[in-house]
């Protein structure tokens, strides 16, 4: 499905975005990751929290959070995929991101700083998923739940700007080509302005230095990341502006790939409006 | 001179006698000829003041339980020279919630209407507090206060908070509220902040008006007191209103100048982060577009062009620059502007990490000015402009881009502009980006001050073959030629529409303000 992918992501004209998060929970997520040992289900989690958070922060407008986004959670691990934010009031039971904002626990995090009275400075931040990681990986149940809640939100918003999914994992399937199948099915699901668009995060256990938005897979250390970057789909060209302008490294043809790399920074393509930032100054 | 009270009709303990609008109208009337002075000055010819009154109830359907009339026309005038609004459920008020957000709102919308002729105004606001909390309270306090600003006329917004228990007099500083309750606090601590800063500065200061106020810099025009009637605030903020108004300078005898401001599509008033604004006649205008993404970004807006109106910044123009180096000219500059700002924030409201943590982040915002100089019609009107950011000065002569600064090329815009911050530490990168140059306004000159969405429709339009079609610099120019007429913001709203539907122009909101040398 060619698309322009122009559209305003507006609240006041009933156009949100629409955003909708899968979430590796497999038992191989329960390996060790990276330097400090965690494992990559913590990563995972992280990721998923810093993602939301990135874009409640985006809706943050004084007292309120306003609802340009509806989103939504899968989780797949064990048996099948489980919805893990249910009951929002937008279609297909996504949440708005006021109610995203009112769903968040408040997690207190002391940080390396004085407060001015001597105590360590604590900064409260929103979470909303600990890690979890058991059984196998039934990422196409995921898919295709996210294919039926994403056909009944496109009829909701025919002409918003299209869904982008973000799947976050470590990329080894219980079944590869129905996997694929399914993401296929997933990305041909679009609105006026495009198709959905498939997002991958990879975490990998090889500890491998990160790799963003690359435009080919012939960089990526293992089969597991070059099966998840064939299934990514190339960032719009609508889009490569906005990226370029939070400074994310990406290039003509660039992927919504990433790899051992934040997967908060793949949201950042869906600013809505004027940024505040002192980097603006170094341009 | 204008008076446009929002009135609470909420009744109030029994020692309270209830609120009248009449009566309240014939209260008001008497403010505005007081502040016109006595006997033979008020009677010389001076118009008689306009008193308008929105009244609400919190709660709903109070008017129709209570067997009060609403008036199928809410802008209905009720007797000849007291028009009084009140607002039914269906009374411009789609979500059908009847409260003093719906009517600031409704009060910002007909001051609108009027398109400046309303004069000097004054908004009283009369409450018993109990919908001092209410949502989308302090964004329809933030847009009548915009509707203020945006004439040429003074205008100022007064709160009033009728209580039994809690004094607080003119003059008193943000969180003097001792004695009060949990409940009167909190409408306090809110109304204050919705109220105009009494220390504004402008033609004519308000300590020249009210000497005990040069003690309070900073505060509000904020009164809690039981009794309406011996209102210091309401008497102090008319005779200031009044004051202004004779004391502001003549139009600028030079440059014509018409501002406008809408907001995004679907959007309202309310929602606006642009703010424009034209001091001293006409001889300063300028114009800020606070960042959507941040928090309070509008307030920030606001709170530049007021001190930008009081006191232009310090010029750096490499070629008369003078005294300490830029950026700490810039930082003290800047510093009244974040302390004007800061008590706009409700900090104790913000509770959860998402707000809390998005308003500590601070705000940003652009801004570009321009200081008209001279006053010879034959020596023509020299320039003094200033911008940073994406909010340009933009000059045509002879149809063909003369200069724009500090943005030239339409590709530049996005969505990262450099900002002014509410945070400190920056300014050795704003001395560097800053933009201050001067310039001659000749005949047939245009001089645009533009946000961003419509900077970059004109560049783009500068740029454009001439001969393109509809979006080319001379049509644009055309229309805008046309702004000059009394029906000027209805015909911007729809070049801006057009613009919009034809894809030409982005959905942002927009601020422009159109300078033209005056015909012989």
């Amino acid at each position: 499905m060619p698309g322009t992918y122009q559209q305003q992501i507006s609240a006041s004209k009933n156009l949100p975005g629409c955003l909708l998060m899968l979430l590796d929970q497999s038992a191989s997520m329960g390996e060790e990751y990276g330097a400090d040992k965690r494992t990559k289900a913590v990563a995972a989690a992280r990721a998923v929290n810093t993602a939301l958070e990135e874009i409640v922060d985006q809706c943050t407008s004084g007292e309120s959070v306003r609802n340009y986004f509806h989103v939504g959670v899968i989780g797949y691990g064990g048996a099948a995929a489980r919805e893990l934010l249910t009951g929002g009031t937008a279609p297909a039971g996504l949440l708005t991101s006021g109610e995203l904002e009112a769903r968040a626990q408040i997690e207190e995090i002391e940080k390396e700083e004085d407060d001015g009275t001597g105590k360590l400075k604590v900064e409260r931040r929103s979470k909303w998923f600990g890690p979890v990681a058991e059984g196998g990986t039934p990422m196409e149940d995921a898919f295709r739940m996210a294919a039926e809640k994403l056909k009944v939100w496109v009829a909701a918003f025919p002409n918003s700007f299209p869904p982008i999914i973000l799947n976050i994992s470590d990329g080894e399937p219980n079944r590869p080509p129905e996997a694929e199948a399914a993401a296929r099915a997933l990305r041909q699901i679009g609105t006026s302005d495009g198709a959905a668009l498939l997002f991958n995060c990879h975490i990998s256990a090889s500890g491998s230095a990160p790799i963003k938005y690359p435009t080919s897979d012939l960089a990526l250390p293992d089969a597991h990341a070059q099966w998840l970057f064939q299934i990514s789909d190339e960032i719009p060209e609508s889009m490569l502006k906005k990226a370029r302008d939070a400074r994310l490294e990406v290039v003509q043809g660039s992927r919504g790939f990433v790899y051992n790399a934040a997967a908060g920074q793949l949201v950042k393509f869906l600013r809505i409006g004027t940024v505040v930032s002192a980097s603006s100054f170094d341009r | 001179m204008t008076i446009l009270l929002v009135v609470d009709l909420t009744p109030g303990p029994a020692s309270m006698p209830p609120l009248d609008p009449l009566d309240l109208s014939a209260w008001a009337r008497g403010l505005a000829c007081d502040s016109a002075g006595a006997g033979p000055e008020r009677d010389a010819g001076r118009p008689e003041p306009t008193v308008v009154c929105v009244s609400y109830r919190p709660g709903g359907m109070a008017h129709q339980e209570a067997g009060v009339p609403v008036a199928p026309n809410p802008l209905a005038p009720s007797d000849g020279r007291c028009r009084t609004v009140r607002l039914g459920p269906s009374g411009g008020n789609p979500e059908g919630v009847f409260g003093p957000a719906a009517a600031m709102a409704a009060a910002a919308a007909w001051l609108l209407e009027q398109d400046g002729d309303a004069g000097p105004t004054l908004a009283i606001h009369l409450t018993r507090g109990d919908g001092a909390a209410e949502a989308g309270i302090e964004r329809a306090a933030g847009a009548l206060r915009v509707a203020l600003d945006l004439r040429a006329a003074p205008g100022w917004l007064c709160h009033l908070l009728l209580t039994e228990t809690l004094r607080v007099p003119l003059g008193a500083a943000a969180g003097g509220f001792e004695g009060a309750t949990a409940a009167e606090s909190a409408a306090a601590r809110s109304l204050y902040r919705m109220s105009s800063p009494s220390g504004a500065e402008g033609p004519q200061s308000a300590a020249s008006v009210e000497p005990r106020l040069s003690s309070f810099s900073g505060a509000r025009c904020f009164e809690a007191a039981p009794d309406f009637a011996s209102s210091d605030t309401a008497r102090f903020a008319a005779s200031w209103v009044a004051g202004a108004a004779t004391a502001a300078p003549a139009e600028n005898p030079l440059v014509q100048t018409s501002v406008f401001l809408l907001p995004k599509e679907g959007e309202v008033f309310l929602d606006c982060q642009d703010v424009i604004s034209s001091w001293h006649g006409g001889r300063l205008v300028m114009l800020s577009d606070g960042a959507g993404t941040a928090s309070y970004s509008a307030e920030w807006a606001r709170a530049l062009c007021r001190r930008a109106g009081g006191h232009p910044p310090p010029c750096l123009d490499p070629g008369v620059l003078s005294g300490d180096p830029p950026a700490e000219q810039l930082k003290r500059w800047l510093a009244q502007a974040v302390a004007d700002w800061e008590p706009e924030v409700p900090w104790e409201r913000l509770t959860r990490p998402a707000t809390y943590n998005k308003a500590r982040a601070g705000s940003g915002a652009t801004l570009a000015g321009v200081e008209f100089t001279g006053s010879d019609p034959a020596a023509g009107a020299g320039f003094r402009a200033w911008a940073l950011g994406d909010s340009c000065v933009i000059q045509i002569r002879a149809g063909a881009l003369l200069c724009s600064l500090p943005i030239s090329d339409p590709g530049e815009f996005g969505y990262e502009p450099k900002l002014l911050m509410t945070r400190p530490g920056y300014e050795e990168k704003y001395a560097v980006a800053w933009r201050d140059w001067r310039g001659a306004l000749e005949p047939g000159d245009w001089l645009l001050l533009a946000t961003d969405a419509l900077a970059e429709h004109l560049l783009r339009a500068c740029t454009t073959n001439p001969l393109a079609g509809g979006d080319a610099l001379p049509v644009i120019l055309a229309d805008l030629a046309g702004l000059s007429t009394p029906a000027a913001a209805g015909r911007f709203s729809a070049y801006v529409a057009a613009q919009r539907a034809a894809g030409t122009l982005r959905n942002d909101d927009v601020a422009l303000a159109v300078c033209r040398l005056r015909g012989p």
